[in-house]
């Protein structure tokens, strides 16, 4: 049988909260964080609203005791949520414990300053700002959040669009499995740059006002950005300190639409696909999962396409399912990880967190998502999905923990 | 690790695909960097199709092809791609093209192609396959991380086998910052003491649990880290990769190498050091320096386990190999070891 995975830490930053603390609150009170933009520097602000992290760059650096040089927002972001997974536990055995991050953007951010001021800067100017690059690529600020925690071991970084760190939690998974670490801090962070909110509005599917997914009327997504880590651990690292465990990951899908590079196929294979992977993984059936997080950006064609992935499943009745978009924005890279926390959040706090802004059924549906916040639930297994550009399609089970086996938790129960 | 190498696609700046001799000549590009010998892709993609893409991602799926077809597999149990710059030149436009219109009318193709995930995705799309499929970006370790996934999924038992790759494209934009950055020299300075001439290359490899039928080479062990420094601690990880294949340092026939750090003289110790009776090939000399240049040592080293002995026009040209390590140093803290047997 295959080894338990447990998740022993959770931290968050997004538009709906800077800390868990925060986002919860947000959710609970069914505020969203989706809202004019005010950071960054983009012709379309007035355009688009979007989820951007309520702290400028020169405040997050503040918080995380940074010195004030540029850093990329990216980095900034996942520092913040990865320090507050690891929620200040020692990481003396740090050999053991490695990092997998994802993103779809990483130093962007800085590299489209760059690009920008060279349309106007000489050529010594131009040398003297060029090492902004070296946090071009996506691996960089991976590279720079385990230096700054101490974290020693195994690192790298995904980056398969808007499924990026859902793959990083099962590649983190994976090596926890076959012994390469005793612990993985998973997840991922992406900052709004021009570069997406253009690349996304030449696409036609941003939405002009907050957006209403799963609604008849939905008028396409609004980008956000964040980050948000989970710290994994092997069932024996956790049983060490199981007052710590908030949820195990008990089952993983990855499965590709292979239709076409940006849109999903209508009857949502690749979706159907990775949710049947990560059910089989998890040793369950649908009938088991009590809540679905929906990838649900708000776009016609992905509600459509994860729809009828969830009812060819085949459930008895379908389980009541959401998303949490409308509160942080279509956060891309974090998102997977991001609402791996939230789903976290309502098996701890026995709550469903409701779509926000829905008022009409899809007429390719049978269902309406949940429209309230519902209270005292007994949430078991909860499934959070994951659909990216590419057809990258991953879906996680995030499960209430059974009590690891191991004296010391026998002791404490 | 038991895993078997079962097909190969290189596209290099070396004749490496098609019908031609092993490594017969080298190519010595006459440019300021290495540029990719392309094939020609009617044979692998759709002209009406391949027509809007970047060379990155024709050269990604024609050589994920090529190595299906040498491993006669039509459908792989995954498609992971490592790569450590992903779409630069969709990148680059798209960039330029925000900038130009000052976030005007901008064209979707450049923006939709460059995500990283573009190459893995086409190379599914091409085969509508439905597979695990996943991409790797950790700098010079983006292809290391492809294949352990791979390796590991596959004695996971998720799936017999995987198509792996490394891909990165070079532009001149990207070979003009590399310069700038102080980083590279030319290809024609052989004067210059230091940096690395650029390159790319896109190399796929169908790993399989399988060790019936044909095979390259087997992969007996993979081991890499991103923060080790110093002699000691580099030796440690080389250690574990000999542990994990079960083998003596003195049976490495040959170390396949690729080097972009400035410490020449460590580099050179751990290799002369540890391994002073094998024969030793640059890999980078044939493909030069970009971060998944491994992955062509990977091809370079399984060819040359294959058919058991070095390239004939290297200085030990002929010489018997059963056991490879490639040692592959990127920066001064990413150092990977792989090791290749003759099964």
């Amino acid at each position: 049988m295959k080894q338990r995975i447990y998740i022993t830490g959770i931290g968050i930053i997004s538009a709906a909260g800077n800390n868990v603390a925060e986002v919860l609150s947000s959710l609970v009170n069914r505020r969203s964080g989706i809202d004019s933009i005010r950071f960054l520097k983009t012709e379309l602000s007035a355009k688009y609203p979007a989820g951007e992290v309520k702290l400028s760059n020169a405040e997050l650096a503040a918080m995380l005791n940074l010195p004030a040089e540029s850093h990329s927002r990216t980095f900034l972001l996942g520092l913040a949520a990865a320090r507050e997974a690891l929620g200040g536990k020692p990481t003396a055995n740090s050999a053991r414990t490695g990092l997998i991050s994802a993103t779809t953007v990483g130093g962007m951010d800085l590299t489209e300053e760059y690009f920008a001021a060279l349309h106007n800067a000489s050529h010594a100017a131009r040398a003297a700002d060029i090492r902004v690059l070296f946090s071009h690529d996506c691996g960089a600020a991976t590279e720079k959040i385990a230096r700054t925690l101490g974290l020693h071991g195994m690192i790298s970084t995904v980056s398969t669009a808007c499924s990026s760190s859902a793959n990083a939690m099962q590649y983190a998974a994976s090596l926890i499995r076959n012994g390469y670490a005793d612990r993985m801090l998973a997840g991922g962070s992406d900052a709004l740059s021009r570069f997406t909110i253009n690349g996304f509005s030449t696409l036609k599917i941003l939405d002009e006002a907050q957006c209403n997914p799963f609604d008849d009327n939905r008028g396409g997504l609004n980008l956000g950005e964040g980050a948000a880590y989970l710290l994994l651990e092997s069932e024996e690292s956790a049983s060490a300190h199981p007052e710590d465990i908030l949820s195990e990951l008990s089952g993983c899908g990855n499965a590709c639409d292979a239709f076409h590079q940006t849109a999903m196929s209508d009857n949502g294979e690749g979706p159907y696909l990775s949710m049947k992977y990560a059910l089989a993984d998890a040793g369950i059936s649908i009938d088991d999962v009590d809540y679905i997080n929906l990838h649900g950006t708000g776009t016609d064609n992905n509600d459509v396409s994860e729809g009828r992935a969830i009812e060819r499943l085949g459930a008895k009745t379908i389980p009541p399912y959401s998303t949490t978009k409308s509160y942080t924005g279509h956060t891309l890279g974090a998102a997977g990880a991001i609402e791996a926390v939230i789903s976290i959040l309502s098996i701890r706090e026995r709550m469903i967190f409701p779509n926000l802004n829905f008022t009409t059924r899809m007429k390719e549906l049978s269902c309406d998502p949940v429209r309230e916040v519902v209270r005292n639930v007994d949430l078991t297994h909860v499934m959070s999905n994951s659909f990216g550009f590419g057809g990258n399609n991953s879906s996680l089970i995030l499960s209430k923990a059974s009590a690891p086996k191991n004296k010391s938790a026998e002791t404490t129960r | 690790m038991n895993l078997y190498i079962k097909g190969l696609g290189c596209i290099s700046p070396q004749n490496t695909f098609g019908d031609v001799t092993f490594m017969e000549n080298a190519v010595i590009p006459e440019g300021e960097y290495f540029t990719c010998v392309e094939p020609s892709y009617r044979e692998y993609i759709d002209p009406k199709i391949s027509r809007r893409m970047s060379r990155i991602i024709k050269m990604g799926i024609a050589s994920a092809k090529m190595a299906l077809a040498d491993g006669g597999i039509a459908e792989p149990g995954a498609i992971i791609t490592g790569t450590g710059l992903g779409c630069v030149a969709d990148t680059g436009q798209f960039l330029d093209d925000i900038i130009s219109s000052n976030e005007g009318m901008c064209s979707p193709t450049a923006f939709i192609q460059s995500t990283h995930n573009t190459i893995s995705s086409q190379i599914a799309i091409n085969l509508t396959c439905h597979s695990y499929n996943s991409t790797y970006v950790q700098r010079a370790h983006s292809f290391e991380s492809a294949l352990l996934d791979a390796a590991l999924r596959i004695s996971d038992g998720c799936m017999e086998n995987a198509l792996v790759g490394g891909v990165d494209e070079l532009t001149p934009r990207l070979a003009d910052i590399a310069k700038t950055m102080g980083l590279s020299r030319s290809l024609r300075d052989s004067n210059a003491a230091k940096g690395f001439v650029p390159g790319e290359g896109s190399v796929f490899a169908l790993v399989s649990s399988d060790a019936s039928g044909k095979n390259y080479a087997k992969i007996r062990a993979l081991r890499f880290a991103a923060n080790v420094s110093g002699h000691d601690a580099v030796r440690a990880l080389c250690d574990e990769a000999l542990r994990e294949a079960h083998l003596n340092a003195d049976a490495v026939d040959c170390v396949i190498d690729g080097n972009s750090s400035s410490d020449e003289g460590e580099f050179d110790s751990i290799i002369k050091s540890g391994f002073p009776g094998a024969a030793r090939v640059s890999f980078t000399q044939y493909c030069g320096e970009y971060f998944t240049a491994s992955a062509f040592g990977l091809w370079l080293g399984a060819r040359i386990v294959s058919r058991g002995s070095l390239p004939s026009h290297s200085n030990q040209g002929g010489r018997a190999v059963t056991n490879t390590l490639i040692y592959n140093r990127a920066g001064d803290s990413y150092h990977s070891f792989i090791i290749l047997s003759h099964d």
